[in-house]
């Protein structure tokens, strides 16, 4: 399934544009959740994109 | 200069109780933690926490034998003594800070029946009860003065003349480095749930603190020792509590037998967890699972139940299967889930490089042998984080600060950050190889193992680590950078899997979740001892250690 994700970015060290929003297109599984989205773009497609999870079973 | 007494890595259960019992020993005591406390791996601790009350006619050498069975006889017989006989004291202690345990009919704290063992003692908080554990510990801890590095990230330990004085640690928030002392270092860093892929463990679970104490010369125990929990569900590995067959879910296979009824005619769908996870990966090997599921069938314990004691892995079911468990049966397979092995230690925690500690899932005390009981991790976690805590402080405050070469140690990390900063952009990222790892062991150091399987894992790791050497960061920046923490997460994972895979090939014999399809019979007149692997200049070395034996001499294990 395609889909668009857009993001919030924020990066401190760019003191003229620190807040910007960024798309990305990927191709992810009709059952993929945000997260899993937000990571498959953080491990296949950018690796700027910080995010704070850990146990992605919504505990 | 940061410096403190007891410096602490890791804050889930052990690394928080560590804290608090060298804190009211008045050690000046830090914890340094990559993620918020709270987001501690122990959160994830469904189940419950073990313990004998004798006000319900258990014994703790009870608790010991089926502790010992369990373990396939590889548990240290005078620490599993220790861990159950402190096993009361330490659950009234939670109470008492706050944790609210479930309560039976008559008002006094009620039990759920767990796996591999002769009775119920098992006390929970619905089926969170690690995060209700940990969300206590951290109240106590806000209380207290003991100061947490919140994200902050260790890169190795220092080792000073053979002693552990320190840690050299970098600040993720701002990409910042630092040098900082340390009396003691207790390690409390979890597992390594993530080498495998998948797993249910959290995505920080990735060994740093197995890898660091390796790194600086401590002995690894019995890492070829791997649980694979019968309760997962497929894909995301997500975990489905033991606690839903403690209240009696069954187990089925395709043609809708309760098939546990051929492996462990007694204990059924309660036998221990590497028993049940081979009954079901034999079931599915041999053609009567579904879509290389089994059955997990919740039905007949009804809504309410399930509403109330097992709320969360309704949710999980439904949010992570599409299945609602009150109307359905749930499809669920063996999944990676703890490490046995670990840093050896004493039972103080003691590693055998002097100031270095361990404690919780970390370390190899050992209690858990070849197989742990479900519901034992969170006690060992408290146990042995209290003594540990309770040892590393003393005498602290008459011993002086190890003196050494501070900024020699910030140049040598600040040369290795540079010089992989200084790789460029275009190169092969962490993330493929740790995919590749994690199929790579799940395939090899799954449920059955053999000679052929295990070799070509250590031909794997050669090339993973070839790759890694030329690894590159898409992420130059300093702030938050995860690219790079995960890049370093990446070298200790392959620390790990060398010492696992090492272990594997060396034991040729089946004993509790090491199951060689070449070697199937238990072996004690050559196998019942440890197997070692320490790190050296010539290579890691392998070595072995008996097993203590106090009351219970091995037999052979039914349930």
């Amino acid at each position: 399934m395609q889909v668009t994700v857009s993001v919030r970015r924020y990066n401190p060290d760019d003191k003229e544009n620190p807040s910007y929003w960024q798309e990305y297109n990927l191709d992810v599984d009709e059952t993929s959740s945000v997260l899993d989205s937000l990571i498959k773009i953080r491990e296949e497609v950018d690796g700027t994109l910080a995010l704070r999870c850990s146990c992605r079973s919504a505990i | 200069m940061l410096e403190h007494d007891v410096l602490i890595v890791g804050a889930g259960l052990a690394g928080m109780r560590a804290a608090l019992a060298a804190h009211e020993r008045g050690a000046n005591v830090a914890i340094i933690s990559k993620v918020h406390p709270v987001r501690s791996h122990s959160n994830a601790a469904q189940g419950g926490i073990n313990a004998a009350l004798t006000d319900r006619g258990d014994t703790w050498e009870d608790h010991a034998f089926d502790t010992v069975k369990g373990s396939d006889y590889l548990g240290d017989q005078d620490a599993i003594e220790y861990m159950c006989s402190e096993a009361g004291n330490e659950l009234i202690s939670l109470e008492h800070m706050g944790v609210i345990f479930n309560r039976d009919d008559e008002g006094r704290l009620g039990t759920r029946a767990f796996g591999g063992q002769q009775r119920a003692r098992t006390f929970f908080v619905a089926d969170f009860t690690g995060q209700a554990m940990l969300h206590v510990l951290y109240e106590q801890l806000m209380k207290s003065e003991i100061r947490v590095y919140e994200e902050w990230f260790v890169l190795s330990l220092i080792v000073e003349d053979g002693e552990c004085c320190g840690v050299t640690v970098l600040e993720i928030a701002t990409g910042r480095l630092y040098v900082m002392r340390a009396k003691k270092v207790i390690m409390c860093t979890g597992g390594l749930g993530r080498l495998f892929e998948p797993s249910t463990n959290a995505l920080i679970v990735t060994g740093d603190g197995i890898a660091l104490a390796y790194q600086a010369g401590a002995p690894l125990m019995d890492m070829e020792m791997v649980q694979y929990h019968p309760t997962t569900l497929k894909g995301s590995g997500v975990l489905i509590t033991e606690g839903a067959r403690g209240e009696g879910a069954y187990l089925l296979n395709s043609e809708g037998e309760r098939f546990m009824e051929k492996y462990a005619p007694s204990m059924m769908e309660l036998a221990s967890r590497d028993v049940v996870s081979r009954s079901e990966q034999t079931e599915i090997d041999e053609g009567r699972g579904i879509d290389g599921c089994v059955l997990l069938d919740c039905r007949h314990l009804g809504e309410a139940l399930i509403r109330e004691r097992l709320s969360q892995i309704y949710e999980i079911g439904l949010d992570f299967a599409g299945v609602d468990i009150t109307k359905e049966p749930i499809p669920i397979r063996p999944g990676m889930h703890y490490i046995m092995g670990g840093i050896k230690t004493d039972m103080d925690g003691s590693t055998i490089v002097p100031g270095l500690y361990a404690a919780g899932e970390c370390a190899n005390v050992s209690v858990h042998g070849g197989n742990r009981l479900g519901a034992n991790s969170l006690l060992d976690t408290v146990v042995f984080g209290h003594r540990s805590g309770n040892h590393a402080a003393e005498l602290v405050k008459e011993m002086p600060y190890k003196t050494f070469n501070v900024e020699a140690y910030a140049e040598r990390e600040e040369d290795r950050l540079r010089e992989l900063f200084s790789r460029d952009s275009n190169g092969e990222r962490w993330s493929q190889i740790r995919l590749e790892l994690g199929t790579e062991m799940d395939r090899h150091f799954g449920v059955y193992r053999d000679e052929e399987g295990m070799q070509t894992s250590l031909r794997s790791l050669d090339g993973f680590e070839e790759r890694y050497k030329r690894v590159t960061l898409q992420d130059k920046g300093r702030v938050f950078n995860t690219d790079f923490v995960f890049t370093l997460e990446l070298r200790f994972m392959l620390d790990c899997a060398e010492a696992i895979i090492l272990s594997g090939l060396e034991r040729k014999e089946s004993r509790g979740a090491h199951s060689r399809i070449d070697y199937p019979r238990r072996d004690d007149e050559n196998w019942l001892k440890h197997v070692l692997v320490t790190r050296t200049d010539d290579g890691p070395k392998l070595s072995h250690l008996p097993v203590t034996i106090t009351k219970w001499e091995p037999e052979e294990r039914k349930y």
